[in-house]
């Protein structure tokens, strides 16, 4: 008993280990982690960069920008697919943004408070970063998953769990775009395009009926 | 907590850049955490990095958005 445990623990730990022969790991965790630790590094010594209040605030009037672009989109994303990963993604994303939002206006108009803003910046930062990063962990966590499409449309072997094994030679559609296709097939109907494919449906073309101008409106129905 | 569930149910495997994106922006955000950590008061060079770092990881995300095709 105790030496199967031992044996199913071993070859846990060495799963663990093939990770780092995995290139998509490599490529997007480990090269990327190199530099980023050289910034870590830097960032101990506090007197290297002193930035002020002018600097705190267009910095984070960029990251309420980019926030909100990457909101819209996710949630558009959401609805074009009905994706429930992509509309954690877009509400995590919104809410940063309202929230950094406040964190800006706040601590631009009381740029002279400084004792309350010793408080009020790291709080703010801190319930962004705690939201977004719950919302991220409960949309990978719950509402993801590889389907096996993608496994036989990219040849993986299943039984593979490292995906050490993968053969692309056939250009793939994501899963999303694979059931849109399968329901077209199904049931045809017009497609208008649009850049970044908004109008997958009337749906769709309703909601950015809404707001789109009467020469919009015109090009899309075109 | 996220990298840890985003490897484990193999989501790099998505051949979707966003997949690709969110990837990056998981490992920035960590190590945005890690150097705001540092930073022991307002404006010293943890907590500028770390807002910087933040800001680098928005867009990656929206790059990649935008390579997806959205």
């Amino acid at each position: 008993m105790f030496y199967q445990y031992l044996d199913s623990y071993f070859q846990k730990s060495l799963r663990i280990l093939d990770l780092f022969s995995n290139k998509i790991f490599i490529k997007y965790t480990l090269i990327p982690a190199i530099p980023l630790f050289l910034f870590t590094v830097t960032a101990v010594d506090p007197y290297l960069w002193i930035g002020s209040e002018i600097h705190h605030f267009y910095i984070e009037l960029f990251a309420v920008i980019f926030s909100g672009v990457i909101a819209f989109y996710y949630i558009l994303h959401a609805r074009n697919f009905n994706d429930t990963f992509s509309l954690f993604i877009g509400i995590g994303f919104s809410v940063s943004a309202l929230i950094y939002l406040l964190h800006v206006a706040v601590s631009y108009s009381l740029m002279e408070n400084s004792d309350f803003l010793k408080y009020f910046i790291p709080q703010t930062w801190f319930a962004g970063r705690v939201f977004l990063s719950s919302m991220l962990l409960v949309a990978i966590a719950k509402y993801s998953s590889l389907f096996p499409e993608d496994l036989v449309s990219s040849k993986i072997d299943p039984s593979d769990t490292q995906g050490n094994k993968t053969v692309r030679n056939s250009s793939t559609l994501n899963v999303d775009q694979k059931k849109i296709s399968r329901k077209a097939s199904k049931k045809p109907h017009n497609i208008s395009y649009f850049p970044g494919n908004l109008c997958r449906n009337y749906r769709n073309s309703l909601f950015l009926h809404s707001f789109s101008s009467k020469c919009f409106r015109r090009l899309l129905l075109a | 907590m996220a990298l840890i569930f985003f490897y484990k149910k193999r989501l790099y495997l998505k051949k979707d850049v966003i997949y690709k994106g969110i990837l990056i922006y998981l490992l920035v955000d960590i190590f945005s955490q890690i150097i705001m950590s540092y930073s022991t008061q307002s404006f010293d060079t943890a907590h500028n990095l770390a807002h910087v770092l933040k800001d680098v990881e928005y867009f990656v995300n929206i790059v990649a958005l935008t390579i997806s095709g959205i």
